[in-house]
């Protein structure tokens, strides 16, 4: 069930970039981070840019997910702490 | 203690995941620019050596497009020459079912007479001919002159004992109807001079080289094909030119048909109905045999 809930989640993100729900696509990218591991957004974005061209000049999407990778793993240890605490 | 550990292992493994998403996107970005880098370096000599061939005026270039253009040439002409071969074939078996037509219906070509052409347009005066043919060898006035089998070129005009004139079609002034095929209409034939005739047609009408101009008052009357067509918009009308294939200068044999195959006008034809009913409506002054009803034809006889 997880798992599904998981790949639901990827699609949407997928589709919102694609549409350019942006809005709709950071929402689902937040949500994903807060249950699953956010490192199986990195090929999506990755995957995402190749499609869309971006790898002739910079892709930013593939860029930003794996700064927010490192933002989120930066954050959840803060978090886990103070939820223990 | 153990927390430490968890979380130095964690920190390593965010780490390593960032690097290698950051080494695959860097590499990612490399890879286009790395095909197209050598793509253009491969196909560099091939895209030169076609622009050479295509647009240089050395020798082996043009020799090579020369010899492109006339293999396309030889290509469409073998298929122009298939579709003719075609064309006559059909064209044949057409000619052969008429002729069968005409036999079974018995109406097979009326006997006709060769004569030569002895005096030309350059010898006598306007399109006339002049040939060795006359009365005396059953050549009358009016009678059509035919080149080959179905072209009809004039008629005769005046009839000698041993020689006749024939007036051309395109002799200047003549006039005829015409159907031409094709656009499908009649249409009035002008002779123009010189060899030359033309057909006049009002615009709107798709005129166009190469349509066949039937005379139908005269059987079978192929006059020619259209050869030129002069069509100005700001011009009510248009003309087809007519020059037929055989040139005057070229005639040497021709053949004259019988008068009967030119038909009559429609006007000339009712002339000839009424003159029929005036003369079937005149009653012969002959004596009338009476015969009354009451009486015995016997007795009406013995008495008479």
């Amino acid at each position: 069930m997880k798992t599904a809930y998981a790949i639901a989640l990827c699609l949407l993100i997928t589709f919102s970039v694609l549409q350019g729900w942006l809005v709709l696509g950071v929402a689902s990218a937040v949500l994903f981070s807060l249950y699953f591991n956010t490192a199986f957004l990195i090929p999506l974005a990755i995957l995402i840019d190749g499609y869309m061209g971006s790898f002739h000049s910079v892709p930013m999407l593939s860029l930003a997910i794996v700064a927010w990778y490192g933002f989120v793993e930066y954050l959840r240890p803060r978090f886990a702490n103070y939820s223990s605490a | 203690m153990k927390v430490r550990l968890r979380h130095n292992s964690s920190r390593k493994k965010t780490t390593q995941v960032i690097i290698i998403s950051v080494i695959v996107i860097t590499v990612g970005m490399m890879i286009p620019k790395a095909i197209s880098i050598v793509a253009a370096t491969v196909m560099l000599p091939v895209h030169a050596t076609n622009i050479w061939l295509e647009s240089s005026s050395s020798l082996i270039p043009s020799f090579v497009r020369d010899r492109q253009s006339l293999e396309a040439e030889i290509k469409s002409l073998n298929n122009e020459l298939i579709v003719s071969k075609s064309s006559s074939l059909t064209q044949q078996r057409m000619i052969d079912e008429n002729n069968r037509l005409r036999h079974l219906l018995s109406v097979d070509g009326e006997a006709r007479v060769a004569a030569s052409v002895v005096a030309r347009p350059d010898e006598l005066p306007y399109d006339f001919l002049q040939i060795d043919r006359g009365s005396d060898h059953g050549i009358e006035v009016g009678s059509p002159v035919f080149v080959g089998p179905d072209i009809v070129i004039g008629l005769v005009v005046h009839t000698a004992a041993a020689y006749s004139f024939v007036e051309m079609i395109t002799t200047a002034g003549f006039e005829a109807t015409s159907f031409i095929s094709g656009p499908n209409v009649v249409a009035v034939l002008e002779g123009l001079g010189g060899g030359v005739a033309r057909v006049r047609v009002p615009q709107g009408i798709p005129l166009s080289v190469g349509n066949l101009v039937y005379l139908p008052s005269i059987e079978p009357g192929v006059f020619g094909r259209i050869s030129r067509v002069e069509n100005e918009p700001t011009q009510p009308e248009q003309y087809g030119y007519i020059s037929p294939d055989i040139a005057i200068s070229g005639l040497f044999q021709v053949s004259v048909g019988k008068l009967s195959q030119i038909s009559h006008s429609a006007t000339e034809i009712d002339e000839q109905v009424i003159r029929i009913m005036n003369s079937n409506l005149l009653i012969e002054p002959d004596v009338i045999d009476y015969e009354a009803t009451s009486t015995d034809k016997e007795v009406v006889t013995d008495e008479s």
